[in-house]
């Protein structure tokens, strides 16, 4: 049956990730999952190093089946759901919308995939902590994964993915939803094409109305939801459901109204929700699967197709912007394809759906009722007590801990101080003391030491016997629990609440319990406001509490402390309107990190800046058109700043002199590898990878008219989140890029003005960083030279020697068979190409063959070599091509030698008319005759000498290709 | 090309669950000893004389693919003989002058109609007799039908309203005395008429095979008619009346007891009875049934008492001399019953490994209630008319070459003589391949059930239910 089912693709998940687990392949194990069935721990092997990255309910869920001794678990709030194993070779990646539970592994209808790649050394658990695993593995989409998890762990930003989202074409794209929100900007992307027939299916178990809203809210700036029609594929909520995990009718209705149609498909019954078209029965089990499908017509009238597979629900905390919201990753497929795949896929899917009637939506209001009316409690985690509570001012940080909380002993910490510019996290330990009061305070020291320095999370150790979660009754609900009972009042701890309790919190008075199951409420508890339950353990455990930052003490005032507006001269370069922005002192922002826009929001460019302290000034044209001057603050202070001010311009007389600045402003300098002179500068680009340095060039004619030590340029790597810019002097490589980035750069222009340097700014450019894939292109230059050379038998136009490059000689770094067969090789031979001429003999390995001819000795010989791909398909035009450049002096050493100049090799010349010139041939033992003489009667350059040996006759401007 | 419904490397998961019970410990329930061809599920005996009906007018049942709707001879389909038309009928007698239900396929046609199709199209065809003309079919398709029905249509662009309505308009006329039950018995047969129009004409709909009642046809063809070439004999049973004559019961309780099929039935039919399913509710007699061999050797009038139940029926001596035997079989299938829920609730707490001891402490942890009648039947299997009976039992599967049932039952009544119930129990489940042996006293769990809901001994209800109405029918009730 499972044969059958796999030929379908759709797998037994149980059987197969079971069996990866338990047959001792790998020894290292990192889920980074929502949820996992503790049994299941008993599939490791023994002796495996296991790490559970998982949210503190399932922590609590392991901590309680006892099997913390076999494995690790880091409290982290994720709904993604990446499964890593690996061993010393090699790792294997699951992903997809199921958890390591009973139900997502052999009863849901999930989506899943994995990819295995070879580790380029050792991995071990605890470098995921450290970081900088970037290219760990040769595959990389793993590679992504791992920058993701190990990103995510010590609270870096996700940058190696992001660069890859932003600057290749791969078909598969990993996304996510952190910081930088690649999933939320790849719709966008996607959507920006969109022209008209907009169609979104989404395919999700659970929805609610915010989520929806905050799905479509980025692209509705680009269309008009009354252009989208919203399709949601689910199932029909039952009262498994939580709460606001499902759209009322009337939500449907609103919704209805927003879009041109908005559309729930559920589940059909029995048979029928069962069994696709094409007779494949899939299990009645809950649909877990999270697909988002694109359709539309594209501006060129096109038809496009998208796809991301998730883990994001259409849920607020999927799809909302606030820090609270869950981890949840994506795979963006591109390919057309593949695409047109999964589009057939949803037209058969949907014939398992039908849309509600009116009776089922009143059935499923009803169902939803009942889910929000059975829910009587809030559950109350220490983290969230903590969260409450905690106080931070620039030198102290308090812990108000009120005495019927949970009872906490032992309080230590660690404030994580992150440089906004450069990442750079640092951490400052913090003693507490207890108060009198009940409340603890530790000093903090660092905070206002480094600009730019905000808190980004306060780690907490703590000792308590608080067990996890505490039941806060929801206040509307109270009195339902609360029973009258001869004039006493009792609270009745029946159904959800039947449990050990060990404490009852009644307003804000705690009561110890003894198994009750009916609690007197105290007469002097007047009116009873809130009810919380607790448990305890016997003794007090270490526990681990980390809270994201909500404020920044020390950034008290605001971002712009003051402006000032002048118009300034520059000697040659004219009258300038110079804006002085002072600004906070505890941050230190690079000139790029404000924006300038009018009246009519259009973009205001400067033309040039200075920095003093903490004062920039702005350069702007005098001639400028508006009346008032907008700055905004950007990224990355946005998020702390939100701020803006406006500045008014005042009348200035309009010149019309031209000027050198407006000449500079349109300049573009420009990028080139040194000792890479090709005869088209457009394909440089092309060649740029992480082992190539960079120089750049201002134009010559800027050089002659500009001292030139002022000239220098500014270059920054341009990712979704801020870098920041850096100036270095011409004669300065780029040499600090990482593949899949682009780096951006300008010419500056330096001008000294009093105290001020004025740097004035030329016109963007960039390139792209690819990755490098060519390790080395070997060179047999002594393989294929005569014994003897009958010189004096020869004409001029003969071969004296071969150079030879074999296809197996060309070495690659990475993804060494997607390379296999895809390379082109061109060479130049003193600034001229050489002219391939392919010979057919069903060689293996493709061979190239360059002659050197008799006329060439006593001369330079300058050869480039340049390595390219035939195909410029979406996944190698990622990759760099190659080059190489070699230089050959032949000459005459004495009369029996030929020498090559650099190269320690020489031909002995022959000096004997009886001479025999057979031995330059080029031998292909495993090749038949009938194939040489095939690859002789069809290129007239060749002499077939005897079976297995060619002569050939080559034009002087020939590159000879066996294939 | 992919043949994925997923393009690789993406997959779906979810494959459907095999359907099949766990089987820890009982390796099969072997009712075919004690009600043959009765199961979980099966329907009133109305519809095993509507299947003799079927027969009679010359349907080839094997040929009725869609006989919830219509029964087909050849190429003429004849609604007014399907399932649904006599179910529609059946629950407006039954709305109107409360007689017996017989309705069937509330769960099936779920694809078709709503929840409450019965009652919902019974009252909508109440509205249709009232007033044809101005009839509401909108109301009564969005009423009637589930949407998944709907949803069909509505992507087919089938106008189910429209067709609906233009089949039943022009068809339907009002009895010319003002016949209440005939106006609505007219209507429903246009109905469904209608519908098998519209299911009929509209190919592209996916429309279900299926009778419902495969259940009762079986028991017909293959338990009745066991040894019958001819329903001759049959004829008094072959009609459409939704109630049972006295006649008729006689002739169906003779009938069976002219094949050993049969006649395991109607001892079951005479024990239950002995139990007054007419005076008791399942769960009264289902206790009693429990203990059915000690009832009965105790009694002396067993027979007597259970017989007079039929009044002037005549039994079989061949019958009453084997209801001793099976009481016993009765008791079996409690057993094996019983031992597949331990060994279920066993696995569910005991995932990895089991030794000797966790059974024997397992079996200490459970509460009187829990094993008290396993425990029970393996005490009392000491006795020799058991033995006796298990042997017979144990030749019989033999004959029927089935050899491993048979196994498991010599293995049984081996380990009686030897062995504690913990080590019996152990054997059993070793024997069942649930247990494989690590160790000398360490045992693997092979399978971890994925339902563990709880064992029964399936068919009970129906068969308590069946002798009700045949008790009943006899009586006049």
């Amino acid at each position: 049956m499972n044969k059958h089912y796999l030929e379908n693709g759709i797998l037994n998940l149980k059987e197969i990730f079971k069996n990866d687990i338990c047959s001792k392949d790998f020894n290292n194990f990192l889920f980074f999952t929502y949820s996992i069935d503790p049994e299941y721990i008993n599939w490791f092997p023994e002796k495996s190093n296991i790490l559970f990255c998982v949210n503190k309910k399932i922590h609590e869920k392991v901590k309680e089946s006892g099997f913390l001794n076999k494995v690790k678990i880091k409290s982290i709030d994720t709904h993604a759901k990446l499964y890593l194993m690996w061993n010393k070779k090699e790792i294997k990646c699951w992903t997809g919308s199921f958890n390591f539970t009973k139900k997502g592994l052999s009863e849901n209808i999930e989506w899943a995939t994995c990819f295995c790649g070879e580790l380029k050394h050792p991995l071990d658990i605890q470098d995921f902590v450290n970081g900088n695993l970037r290219f760990s593995t040769d595959n990389l989409l793993i590679n992504q994964i791992i920058d993701f998890i190990s990103k995510k762990m010590n609270g870096n930003e996700e940058y190696f993915s992001d660069n890859i989202f932003l600057n290749t074409s791969f078909n598969t794209i990993f996304l996510h939803n952190q910081g930088t929100n690649t999933l939320r900007k790849t719709i966008v992307q996607i959507l920006k094409k969109a022209k008209k027939s907009i169609k979104i299916t989404y395919i999700t178990p659970f929805i609610n109305k915010s989520g929806v809203l905050n799905f479509t809210k980025n692209f509705e700036n680009l269309i008009n939801p009354k252009k989208i029609d919203l399709e949601i594929i689910t199932n029909k909520p039952d009262l498994s459901y939580g709460e606001n995990t499902f759209l009322k009718s009337e939500q449907i209705e609103d919704l209805n109204n927003k879009y041109r149609e908005f559309k729930i498909l559920k589940r059909k019954q029995k048979k029928k929700g069962k069994f696709l078209p094409n007779g494949t029965e899939l299990s009645e089990g809950f649909i877990h699967l999270k697909l988002i499908h694109i359709f539309f017509i594209n501006d060129k009238g096109e038809e496009e197709k998208h796809s991301i597979f998730t883990s994001s629900n259409l849920t607020q905390s999927a799809w909302g912007e606030d820090d609270s919201k869950n981890t949840e990753i994506g795979i963006w497929v591109k390919d057309e394809v593949k695409n047109d795949a999964i589009h057939s896929f949803i037209d058969i899917f949907r014939n398992c759906f039908s849309e509600p009637d009116k009776d089922e939506l009143d059935d499923i209001d009803r169902t939803i009722d009942e889910i929000e009316n059975k829910n009587l409690v809030e559950e109350y985690w220490l983290d969230d007590y903590i969260k409450n509570n905690i106080r931070i001012n620039k030198n102290n940080i308090t812990v108000e801990w009120a005495k019927y909380l949970p009872k906490i002993t032992d309080l230590n910490g660690k404030i994580f101080y992150k440089n906004l510019l450069n990442g750079e996290i640092t951490n400052e330990k913090i003693t507490f003391d207890k108060m009198n009061n009940s409340n603890f305070c530790g000093k903090i020291s660092n905070l206002v030491k480094v600009k730019n320095s905000i808190i980004d999370f306060i780690e907490l150790d703590l000792k308590s016997n608080f067990k996890p979660p505490e039941f806060k009754i929801k206040s509307r609900f109270i009195n339902k629990v609360i029973s009258h009972q001869n004039k006493k009042r009792i609270l009745e701890l029946k159904d959800k609440l039947n449990d050990n309790w060990n404490e009852v919190i009644l307003n804000e008075e705690m009561i110890t319990l003894k198994n009750n199951t009916e609690i007197e409420i105290p007469d002097d508890i007047k009116d009873v406001n809130a009810i919380s339950l607790r448990k305890c353990y016997n003794s007090f455990e270490k526990t681990n509490i980390i809270i994201k930052a909500k404020s920044q003490p020390h950034l008290n005032s605001s971002f712009f402390i003051d402006s000032r507006l002048t118009v300034e001269s520059l000697n040659d370069f004219g009258n300038f309107i110079r804006l002085d922005l002072t600004v906070n002192e505890k941050i230190d922002p690079p000139f790029d990190t404000i924006d300038f826009i009018d009246n009519e929001k259009n973009q205001i460019d400067y033309l040039g800046f200075s920095k003093n302290k903490n004062k920039i000034s702005y350069f702007f044209d005098q001639n400028i058109d508006c009346e008032k001057i907008k700055a905004i603050v950007k990224e990355p202070y946005k998020k702390y700043f939100n701020e803006s001010i406006k500045i008014k311009i005042p009348v200035l007389k309009k010149v019309n002199v031209s000027k050198i600045v407006d000449v500079i402003k349109d300049i573009k300098f420009i990028h080139k590898i040194p000792g890479l002179d090709i005869h088209d500068p457009s394909l440089i680009d092309n060649f740029i990878s992480e082992k190539t340095k960079i120089k750049i060039f201002s134009p010559s004619d800027l050089i002659s008219t500009i001292n030139s030590t002022k000239i220098k340029y500014i270059c920054k790597k341009e990712m979704l989140f801020y870098n920041p810019p850096k100036i270095f002097n011409l004669n300065c490589e780029i040499d600090f890029i990482e593949p899949f980035t682009r780096v951006s750069y300008r010419g500056v222009i330096q001008v000294k003005k009093d105290n001020d340097e004025i740097n004035l700014l030329t016109d963007k450019n960039s390139f792209v960083v690819r990755k490098n894939i060519i390790n080395k292109i070997l060179i047999q230059d002594k393989q294929k030279i005569p014994g003897e050379l009958p010189l004096d038998k020869m004409k001029n136009n003969d071969p004296i020697f071969w150079l030879l490059i074999n296809e197996k000689n060309i070495k690659t770094n990475f993804l060494s068979k997607e390379f296999n067969n895809n390379f082109h090789l061109d060479v130049w031979k003193n600034d001229v190409k050489l002219i391939q001429k392919n010979i057919f003999v069903n060689n293996i390995d493709k061979s190239y063959y360059i002659p050197i001819f008799k006329d060439e000795i006593g001369k330079k010989i300058e050869l480039l070599f340049i390595l390219s791909y035939n195909s410029d398909n979406s996944f190698f035009s990622n990759f760099a091509w190659s080059y190489r450049r070699e230089e050959y002096n032949i000459i005459r050493w004495g009369m029996k030698n030929i020498k090559v100049g650099q190269k320690n090799w020489s031909i002995p010349v022959k000096n004997n008319n009886d001479a025999d010139y057979s031995d330059l041939y080029i031998d292909f033992p495993s090749i038949s005759k009938y194939r040489l003489d095939d690859a002789s009667r069809k290129n007239d350059f060749i002499t077939l000498i005897s079976p297995n040996k060619i002569y050939l006759h080559p034009n002087e401007n020939m590159l000879v290709c066996f294939t | 090309m992919e043949e994925n419904l997923l393009p690789k490397p993406f997959y779906l998961t979810g494959i459907p669950k095999s359907g099949e019970r766990a089987k820890l410990f009982r390796p099969k329930e072997l009712r075919e000893f004690v009600f043959p061809e009765i199961g979980m599920i099966m329907y009133p005996i109305f519809w095993v004389k509507y299947t003799l009906y079927l027969i009679k007018k010359g349907y080839d049942l094997s040929e009725q693919k869609y006989l919830f709707f219509w029964a087909q001879k050849e190429d003429k389909l004849e609604p007014l003989d399907g399932v649904l038309y006599y179910s529609l009928l059946s629950k407006f007698l039954n709305q109107e002058y409360n007689k017996i239900d017989v309705s069937v396929g509330k769960r099936w046609a779920k694809w078709i109609f709503k929840d409450n199709w019965e009652n919902n199209i019974i009252n909508e065809i109440r509205k249709f007799t009232r007033n044809p003309n101005n009839f509401d079919y909108s109301e009564f398709v969005e009423n009637v039908f589930s949407s998944d029905f709907k949803t069909d249509c509505s992507r087919l662009k089938i106008n189910l309203f429209k067709q609906l309505k233009s089949e039943m308009s022009k068809k339907y006329i009002p009895s010319k005395n003002n016949n209440y039950n005939q106006d609505i018995q007219n209507a429903i047969g246009i109905f469904v008429k209608s519908l098998t129009n519209i299911l009929v004409s509209n190919k592209e709909l996916d429309v279900e095979e299926g009778s419902v009642i495969r259940p009762n046809i079986n028991f017909t063809t293959k338990v009745l008619m066991n040894s019958q070439k001819d329903i001759s004999n049959l004829s008094i049973l072959s009609n459409t009346n939704f109630e049972f004559t006295p006649d008729e019961l006689k002739k169906f309780i003779s009938v069976l007891q002219n094949n050993q099929r049969g006649k395991y039935f109607v001892r079951s039919l005479l024990i239950i009875s002995y139990f007054d399913p007419l005076n008791h509710n399942n769960e009264y007699i289902e206790n009693k049934l429990r203990n059915v061999y000690n009832i009965y050797s105790k009694v002396s009038n067993f027979k007597e008492k259970s017989t007079k139940k039929f009044n002037e029926i005549k039994f079989d001596k061949q019958i009453l001399d084997g209801l001793e035997q099976t009481c016993f079989y009765w008791e079996l299938n409690y057993f094996l019953a019983d031992g597949e829920e331990i060994a279920r609730m066993l696995f569910k707490k005991n995932r990895g490994f089991i030794s000797e001891k966790t059974i024997e402490e397992y079996i200490s942890s459970l509460s009187i209630n829990e094993i008290e009648n396993f425990l029970e039947f393996l005490e009392a299997l000491q006795k020799k008319e058991r033995k006796v009976f298990l042997k017979i039992l144990i030749e019989k599967l033999r004959n029927k070459n089935q050899n491993d049932i048979a196994d498991f039952l010599e293995k049984l009544l081996i380990g009686i003589k030897k062995y504690k119930p913990s080590k019996i129990f152990l054997d059993l489940l070793i024997f069942q391949g649930s247990l494989e042996q690590e160790t000398e006293s360490l045992y693997s769990v092979t399978e971890i059930p994925e339902d563990t809901s709880s064992a029964f001994f399936y068919g009970i209800d129906p068969m308590i239910d069946w002798s009700r109405t045949v008790l009943r029918g006899l009586n006049h009730e």
